[in-house]
């Protein structure tokens, strides 16, 4: 029994079966290109911002044009680096870049890619998941066929069931992620995950994650947050110097950019917004409406609500989803450089501030949105649901009355990734911003 | 050409004047950039002062304060000839009062305060001493209790500082940090009770001539100090000789292996957490008092994250501090006030610590140092 676990170190699936999508060659060229088009349009919007800063030139450019990014990937396969695919934020990052590997995070928001993935995923799941399989598995994601291995933690539903199908062809590590934070067994159970983590990426990898190494990677993940901190600290302001968009574009790049360079690009760019708060150029003045967005997660290139909502007046100033708001917020604390220290304190930091609603408890989410709320001095809550996410369509009614008591507007908007609905979208949200500037 | 000179000149004093203000703005940038400094560094230097303080201050040579207020009455000489527990030299400490963390008199010749509480709390009813004796120096007591609680286990007591001591060797080493089971840490708690109760009646049962206790005065006199690890390790501190055992009788034997098996504890601080504090008599007794003191913290349930590093970094393995989701003052019985937990805590004025009602330190985001 032991030598065969050796043998196969990844997801073990007895009956696997054949599911490669039928799709020609012309119909991948096709959606490669409406996704370079819908990218394409989502920048122009853009355009017409005012005392916009440049360094967000390079963000712009990233997303458009991943050769850069391909060719630095196949010199680090060459010199024999592994890439690791990651899905969520559950996945601890650190001991990943310890154990010299490079993490990629697969997530996508394209409508054009989840028609081939309907032969393979059920047609009644979430947007989001099928969308992932479609572009990464027909290499619509030109990175994709660097991964070694993807890594699926047990989130929802849709994920749990995906990692399956994904496991007929592909290497997949699942990360059990238990569901209550609350039980009294919960710490051992989720560090024990991290302890076979931590010696699965050593036998993939070959390195052994010393304590040194280790160290070199939670101290630089740690500047990482320090920075996102401060350029949220910046929209605090009464006239908001950067665009919500703006930072949604910053962190769309981290999914797939060499953290070094992305780091030193955001340091350009917050000098950048220091310098315009001096010189009072704003993006916003005092009577723009300001809201926070949470909800199911907007991925590149879905920017339909972001686009609506401040082109009809408004400025998102913070929210509260894992792509955005919550994916580089908290750091890993620890006293101690102990081995066991150190991971004791990612795997809390992987598990313990997470507000994702796939816990059985939402009272930590709530915290956080009213904590948003009051420091950023918002006007109105945009909920966005996805089609058929079921946990997020269950916490909306607790969100929204409780919403109610404090008499903070709130908005549901139930949206899928087609352009179909906009007229009606912007209807609401238009008669929504009206009611808040009224107030 | 005076006009072209004096053109120059001016303009040299502009642009020497902008350059002025732009440094002096620089400085001013850098020096809000510096970081203050933390909480762990005011109280690892409170604790070395104190530990140099109540351990070698003897060394001194301070002339002894006369307090007429808190008078002392001599001891029973029979009573105290039992095995090492003579004070040698008399006494000559500096304050002869008795302080609520431990200081001991075990610290023959040099010390700055006369016993700790427990000491005396054991010791008084076997004297008989008078009230007049008594109330000032329990008032004094008090008084110190009242106003601070467990802050002084955390800040001041030179046991504690001994096991912070080992702490940071270890981390200075690099060595692992051992964590012993839960199961260990309840069984203490429920015996500490036990174990006081016993403390204090023993020295009742001594005063009163009950039927084969009496017999044994001698021997069970003080048993509090007679397991206390502080009997062994200040005067090995103090470059004076330990007294590990006393051979007189098995009893005394068997006080002196629980002694050293309290010892014990208190190095078992190397590890990363404080051991002996949890069962210490001087700190239950003070434990009574955290609820009504000064020293406080506060916590904002909305800007915590539940990151967890409170209970990670807890010497006391308390977890009231993270568990806490709607009560904004927090007090605990088992807290010794180190105030870990508001040092690390990486949300902006989460946690807070008052003393009598003012914030003295709050918890902020900062970046690790290497």
């Amino acid at each position: 029994m032991e030598e065969k676990k050796e043998k196969n170190p990844f997801f073990e699936n007895r009956y696997p079966y054949e599911n490669d999508m039928q799709v020609t060659s012309q119909k991948i060229k096709e959606i490669k290109e409406s996704y370079f088009k819908l990218g394409e349009n989502n920048l122009s919007h853009l355009k017409k911002t005012p005392n916009r800063v440049k360094s967000i030139e390079y963000f712009e450019k990233m997303l458009q044009d991943r050769s850069q990014r391909v060719k630095e990937l196949e010199e680090a396969k060459a010199k024999g680096k592994k890439v690791v695919g990651v899905f969520c934020i559950h996945v601890p990052e650190e001991l990943i870049y310890a154990a010299g590997a490079i993490p990629l995070r697969l997530s996508c928001g394209h409508y054009d890619s989840i028609a081939p993935a309907e032969e393979i995923i059920p047609k009644n799941t979430c947007p989001l998941i099928k969308s992932s399989v479609g572009y990464n598995l027909n290499n619509i994601n030109p990175l994709f066929k660097f991964c070694d291995v993807i890594i699926v933690p047990t989130s929802c539903d849709g994920k749990k069931k995906m990692a399956e199908i994904l496991s007929n062809k592909y290497n997949i590590w699942t990360l059990d992620l238990p569901q209550d934070k609350e039980n009294a067994s919960t710490k051992e159970f989720w560090e024990a995950q991290i302890y076979s983590l931590k010696e699965k990426l050593e036998n993939l990898t070959g390195n052994k994650i010393s304590k040194k190494n280790l160290k070199e990677s939670i101290l630089l993940l740690h500047k990482r947050v320090e920075l996102v901190r401060t350029l949220f600290e910046m929209r605090k302001y009464e006239c908001a110097p950067i665009n919500g968009r703006d930072v949604y574009l910053v962190m769309q790049v981290a999914f797939f950019d060499d953290i070094k360079r992305w780091m030193d690009q955001l340091l350009n760019l917050l000098k950048e917004v220091k310098d315009n708060v001096i010189k009072k150029k704003f993006v916003s003045d005092k009577n723009t409406p300001r809201i926070i967005l949470t909800g199911s997660p907007l991925v590149w290139p879905n920017m339909k609500i972001l686009n609506i909502l401040e082109e009809s007046g408004a400025i998102i100033i913070a929210d509260d989803t894992c792509v955005c708001g919550q994916y580089f917020y908290n750091p890993v604390e620890t006293d101690d450089w102990s081995m066991k220290a150190m991971i004791e304190a990612i795997a809390d930091k992987a598990l313990l501030p997470s507000v994702c609603p796939i816990f059985t408890h939402s009272d930590d989410r709530m915290d956080r949105l009213l904590e948003l709320i009051e420091q950023y001095n918002a006007n109105g809550v945009v909920y966005h649901v996805l089609r058929l996410c079921q946990v997020f369509d269950f916490e909306y009614a607790k969100v929204s009355k409780i919403l109610e008591k404090k008499g903070i507007p709130i908005l549901k908007i139930e949206t899928e990734y087609s352009e179909e609905d906009i007229g009606q979208i912007r209807t609401r949200i238009e008669a929504f911003i009206e009611m808040m500037g009224a107030k | 050409m005076e006009t072209k000179q004096k053109v120059k000149s001016r303009k040299h004093k502009k642009i020497f004047f902008s350059w002025k203000k732009k440094s002096k703005q620089k400085a001013r940038e850098e020096n809000n950039k510096k970081p203050k400094r933390t909480i762990f560094f005011w109280r690892r230097t409170v604790q070395v002062f104190f530990f140099l303080l109540l351990i070698y201050g003897g060394y001194l040579y301070l002339p002894q304060i006369n307090t007429d207020i808190l008078p002392f009455t001599e001891t029973n000489p029979d009573i105290t000839k039992v095995g090492m527990l003579n004070a040698s030299q008399g006494y000559t400490e500096v304050f002869d009062t008795y302080t609520p963390f431990r200081t001991c008199r075990y610290l023959d010749g040099n010390r700055i305060f006369r016993a700790c509480s427990v000491h005396y709390f054991t010791e008084a009813p076997v004297y008989g001493v008078p009230w007049t004796n008594f109330i000032p120096h329990f008032l004094f007591f008090l008084i110190l209790s009242f106003l601070f609680g467990r802050f002084l286990c955390g800040w001041v007591c030179p046991l504690g500082a001994i096991s912070d001591f080992l702490n940071s060797l270890r981390k200075f080493l690099g060595l692992t940090k051992l964590t012993l089971p839960e199961k260990f840490y309840s069984f203490l708690k429920k015996i500490r009770k036990i174990w006081i109760i016993l403390l204090f009646t023993l020295a009742v049962a001594i005063a009163f001539p009950i039927i084969g206790i009496s017999a044994l005065k001698n021997e069970l006199f003080l048993a509090a100090c007679q397991t206390c690890p502080a009997r062994n390790i200040f005067p090995l501190l103090s470059l004076n000789s330990p007294e590990w055992f006393a051979f007189n009788h098995p009893i005394t034997i068997i006080f002196s292996i629980i002694g050293i098996l309290f010892l014990i504890f208190v190095l078992l601080g190397f590890f990363g957490k404080r051991v002996w504090c949890q069962f210490c008599p001087n700190g239950i007794i003070l434990s009574w008092f955290n609820k009504g003191c000064l020293v406080t913290k506060e916590k904002d349930i909305l800007k915590c994250t539940k990151c967890g590093i409170c209970k990670r970094t807890c010497p006391m393995n308390n977890t009231y501090v993270y568990d806490e989701k709607n009560k904004k003052i927090l007090t605990d019985k088992n807290c010794i006030n180190c105030f870990n937990c508001v040092d690390k805590c990486p949300e902006d004025e989460c946690l807070k610590a008052k003393f009598a009602g003012k914030t003295w330190f709050k918890s902020r985001y900062k970046s690790i140092k290497k």
